[in-house]
């Protein structure tokens, strides 16, 4: 590993300012860029650690209908949040499906979104839940939907000089969503694919699924949904949509899976998940 | 289950009791988990560090080697080629323990990506790594090979034009490369009449099974520091490695000077399994320092290990003749090894594993082929399991298809076919080895015949459930020798000094229980050393699972010995019989009176102390006529239980059962951590690992994307049984164990997964994607 200059920055304010001023990136928890670094895919020759941050922006608040996350949170306070668990158990349960404990005590939530992974556990759920990421930057703040906030491979909207400063999740009481991690090769591992469905409990709701590691972003949006299950949700209609799902995604072949085996995957666990939250047909978990 | 630790309390009890047979405090235990103990990067130095350059091609001729501008870099000492080395007068840069195939830097020809290229010597490990970056290695691309059946045709790219014997170990003394294209070695065995069993059988049955190669992922990647002392053309290495006294040979040999003239000192290690043999990076460290004339560390990444030992991939046949009753009258096995770039000790590992091919039974007609075969690869070395674990993943998966076309019970037809304890294996006798107490142990756990799984409920009916049970006899390093000094302190305190290494086995704490047995004092008085070639006494090495077996006899005998010497000063003072004294519970007793054995030393020397020395040597006999000699056999068995989701292929291992033959257990918790530690190693081999090579390129060169098992895909009902069989020539009748769970975890899994869901996997690792293909394709 190249040394390189670290800045340890109080503010949002001081942290961007450094950022310009040297062309240099942010590390929080560290646990994906300094593997990249020791991998040598980045090698920096400055960087700016917003650690210090964590005194005002590692906090979990319910707020105006909505839980108010901010970006130095870490993974594990957020798994082990009550007010999380009360209101979106989904979340919990998906952070702890996220690598070990270790590393979710240290890795936080404005460095795992920003990171854009497609592999990413979280990113489909937030979605399901119409979370928005709150960004600060040299112009002010701006707030936008994950969906539109994560771009593609690795790539989101932060231009240079911004960051993410908080998550805003809404409070949906009747949204009950389900978050299915299929591992292929260790119960430690990036998911072979994962799955996250939605549903409201209101009259003609319509079922979201969002699923991961199976396009260029990990918020693959199925679609056509709406359509399979205009007459209804059946295992038949639900076996449709898991069909769509599979025929939509784009997988890349690797050791967790081949092009095929992703593709079927895509879709039996969006079978699994629709059967879950809208309790038709017999469980399959 | 209780949630009481009983732990606590039973340690207690046996803390500091050394006594055979009962769990004792790991010596070295409380310094590793509170991480103070020293591995060999903790050591205080003071020198140069260097960084590798690796090919970034598979095959090719070195065309030029810029290094001008990494030795413009403040900083850099020297940058070192293999044009470097050829040229130089003081080295012979080829090493090997078979053949001396393999360059110290590559010379001339680059024969797999990651192959050092070069080493760049700087004040600075960063500057070293940076400098690295700026070293241009120019290459003439040649065609490269990376399968072992493309290897072995006429018109492929061939890797070594030749290679020398190393001559070095007795058993590949008359070892010559193969005529065949690309073939390291050629082992053949023949029993009986194969073509008349074949003959002879009511079915035979044929099929193929494969095995990629995969890492060792020792925690502590390598590791060496050398120092060359100009003024008497002398080196210090410190390292981890397993053969200590084999890198100081091969360092004596390269640099044409006297064995005595290399130290070689061995730390701790965090983990070796097979990786840290031979020699390593010793040699190029060694020479890195004799160019720089001053100390060389050279710490490695994990991700370098990959480039720079593995474990052979193979390609195995395997062809049974079997009566309609289940007995197996005929088997031919034909393995061919993907051993890479470098045969390193390939051909013993074909040989060894070779003879053990058809697995645990006795079979009147066999017929082995088993081939090393150079590919344009990272070399494959020794790994746990010695290529039994790959050759026993298909002739124990090929047993079950065999059992499935007879319609006979799997267990039935091992049981049947077993070699028993005392009887035959290819035609001659066998020594005791435990094999059918081990598979018997394992299906008294799970009352294999007196039960039966229990289907899932009709709603859950896309879970199957099945179970599976495998077998393995596997030899030991053959002959081999280790010798022990026990130091006897005036003060009555004993100092034990062998060339074994501690690997994270715990043989320091297991030596010194015998130790404080032989003596009869308290295992608080012995220390045991880690190696140091130049106050060691010499070892084979720490492999093999043998040091339990040959160190622990070495030590009896250098006990016996100083029981010998201080039974002869009591004699002297005394005046009476030899036979009347005995020496036991840590006291000289005569009719006169009894004395401590401390006493018994400071009353023999003047000058305010004195050490009683004794030695003992253990040496093993080689193999001769057609009796192939093993030191002892280890032998071991797994049953697992699977549920396999039809759906996604993927399964949970519901229960295992793990058995493996100790001889006698010194320790039995230390034992029963060696059977779980090997089967926990070998979930990896069975559930994900794999080295992916797209052309001659690893893909998953990272413990990123190489996966090996995690706390969580332990099975949670596990069971381990330690069979006691008493080995006849073992140290209190213990032998080795570390090896044996490697091998039957992966068919047992397999197996399991046919029987639960039809599907046989035929390729490791079983990924749910193959189980999903095979339950597809009816396969």
């Amino acid at each position: 590993m190249q040394p390189f200059k670290l800045f340890l920055p109080e503010s949002f304010e001081e942290a961007i300012g450094l950022m310009k001023e040297h062309g240099a990136k942010p590390i929080s928890g560290g646990t994906a860029v300094t593997t990249l670094i020791k991998e040598k895919i980045f090698q920096p020759t400055v960087m700016v650690n917003l650690r210090k941050l964590e005194k005002d922006h590692a906090f979990i608040v319910e707020e105006k209908g909505q839980i108010k996350i901010g970006a130095l949170t870490t993974l594990r306070a957020i798994e082990t949040s009550d007010i999380v668990r009360k209101n979106h158990p989904v979340v919990s349960d998906c952070l702890s499906k996220i690598a070990s404990i270790r590393i979710r005590n240290v890795a936080t939530i404005g460095g795992n979104l920003a990171h854009a992974d497609p592999d990413l556990d979280l990113p489909p759920v937030l979605a399901g839940l119409d979370a928005h990421i709150d960004i600060i930057g040299e112009e002010g703040e701006r707030s936008m939907d994950i969906k539109e906030f994560i771009q593609g491979y690795y790539e989101t909207d932060l231009k240079e000089g911004e960051l993410i400063k908080s998550i805003s999740i809404p409070i949906i009481p009747d949204r009950k969503g389900i978050y299915l991690k299929h591992r292929a090769l260790s119960e430690a591992d990036w998911p072979c694919v994962g799955v996250a469905a939605f549903i409201d409990d209101s009259p003609g709701s319509v079922p979201r699924v969002f699923i991961n590691s199976v396009a260029d972003t990990p918020i693959m949006q199925v679609e056509g949904v709406e359509d399979a299950f205009s007459e209804g949700i059946t295992t038949e209609s639900i076996d449709k949509v898991g069909e769509l799902a599979a025929n939509q995604c784009e997988p890349i072949g690797d050791a967790r899976g081949s092009v095929w085996y992703k593709r079927k995957m895509a879709g039996e666990f969006t079978i699994r998940a629709l059967r879950e939250i809208t309790g038709v047909g017999d469980s399959l978990i | 289950m209780s949630t009481q630790i009983p732990i606590i309390e039973q340690d207690k009890k046996v803390e500091k009791s050394g006594t055979i047979g009962r769990h004792t405090l790991r010596l070295d235990g409380e310094s590793k988990v509170t991480g103070t103990v020293a591995y060999t990067d903790d050591l205080p130095f003071e020198g140069y560090y260097a960084e590798v350059i690796r090919s970034n091609i598979p095959h090719g001729e070195i065309i030029s080697i810029s290094t001008e501008a990494a030795e413009a870099i403040p900083g850099v000492v020297a940058v070192v080629t293999g044009d470097d080395l050829k040229n130089a007068d003081w080295i012979s840069p080829y090493v090997g323990p078979a053949f001396r195939d393999q360059p110290v830097l590559a010379i001339e020809k680059v024969r797999y990506v990651g192959e050092p290229v070069a080493a760049v010597i700087a004040e600075r490990p960063d500057i070293a790594s940076l400098a690295a970056t700026e070293v241009v290695v120019e290459c003439n691309k040649l065609r490269s090979v990376t399968d072992v059946n493309r290897a072995r045709k006429k018109t492929a790219p061939i890797l070594h034009e030749s290679g020398d014997s190393a001559a070095v170990f007795e058993d590949l003394a008359t070892v010559h490369r193969s005529e065949e294209p690309n073939v390291a070695y050629t082992y053949e065995l023949k029993v009986g009449d194969i073509e008349k069993g074949f003959e002879d059988a009511d079915v035979v049955l044929e099929g193929e099974y494969a095995t990629p190669m995969v890492q060792h992922t020792h925690l502590e990647p390598f590791v060496t520091v050398a120092s060359y002392n100009v003024s008497n053309n002398s080196f210090k290495i410190i390292t981890g490695n397993q053969t200590p006294h084999f890198v100081r040979r091969e360092i004596a040999r390269i640099f044409d000077i006297p064995s005595s003239k290399v130290e070689v000192e061995v730390p701790q290690m965090g983990g070796a399994f097979g990786s840290r043999t031979y020699v390593r990076i010793e040699p190029l460290v060694a020479a890195l320092s004799r160019v720089v004339e001053a100390p060389v560390k050279l710490r490695q990444t994990s991700s370098e290990s990959f480039d720079t030992s593995v474990r052979d991939g193979t390609q195995t046949r395997v062809k049974t003749g079997v009566t309609n009753d289940g007995d197996v009258i005929a088997q031919e096995v034909e393995v061919i090894w993907d051993s890479g770039a470098y045969a390193d000790i390939s051909p013993r590992k074909v040989k060894k594993a070779g003879y053990t091919a058809p697995g645990a039974y006795d079979i009147p007609n066999v017929k082995v082929v088993s081939k090393s075969t150079y590919t344009n690869k990272p070399p494959g070395v020794a790994y746990r399991g010695f290529g039994v674990a790959q050759t026993a993943w298909a002739v124990e998966s090929h047993m079950d298809d065999v059992a499935k076309e007879i319609g006979m019970d799997p267990v039935e037809l091992r049981i049947r076919n077993i070699t028993q304890d005392g009887g035959t294996y290819n035609g001659v006798p066998i020594e005791p080895h435990g094999a059918p107490q081990c598979l018997q142990a394992v299906i008294d756990e799970v009352d294999w015949f007196g039960s039966e799984l229990k289907p899932e409920e009709p709603k859950r009916s896309h879970i199957k459930k099945g179970r599976g049970v495998a077998v393995t006899l596997k030899a030991t390093i053959t002959p081999s020798t280790s010798e022990a000094i026990v130091l006897l302190d005036c003060d009555g305190s004993v100092n034990v000094i062998t060339g074994g290494t501690e690997v994270g086995q715990g043989i320091i704490t297991t030596l010194a229980q015998i130790t404080a047995d032989g003596l009869g004092i308290g295992i608080e008085y012995i220390n045991v050393n880690t190696p140091n070639t130049n106050s060691a006494p010499f070892n084979t090495s720490t492999t093999s699972s043998r040091s339990t077996f040959h160190l622990g006899n070495a030590i009896l005998r250098a006990i016996d010995e100083l029981k010998g010497q201080l039974i002869d000063i009591v004699v002297e003072k005394q005046g009476i019989e030899s036979k009347e004294v005995t020496v036991e519970g840590g006291l000289v007793k005569s009719p006169l009176g009894e004395e401590s054995i401390g006493s018994v030393v400071s009353s023999y020397f003047v000058g305010g102390g004195g050490t009683l020395i004794g030695k003992g040597y253990f040496s093993t006999e080689a193999s001769s006529g057609d009796r192939y000699a093993s030191a002892f056999w280890m032998t071991g068995a797994t049953y697992a239980e699977v549920s396999v989701d039809t759906r996604t292929g993927k399964y949970t291992i519901d229960k295992w059962v793990n058995s493996a033959d100790c001889g006698k257990a010194i320790d039995p918790i230390r034992c029963e951590g060696q059977i779980l530690g090997a089967a926990v190693q070998a979930l990896g081999h069975t559930m994900s690992e794999e080295m992916v090579f797209e052309s001659g390129q690893q893909v998953n060169k990272s413990l990123l994307d190489y996966k090996v098992p995690a706390i969580g895909d332990v099975p949670k009902v596990s069971k381990v049984i330690v069979v006691e069989s008493g080995d006849p020539n073992g140290p209190h009748g213990a032998k080795g164990v570390g090896e044996s769970n490697t091998v039957t975890v992966p068919p047992a899994i397999g197996n399991a997964i046919q029987n639960a869901c039809g599907a046989r996997v035929t390729e490791l690792p079983i990924t749910p994607d193959k189980v999903l293909k095979a339950i597809e394709e009816g396969i």
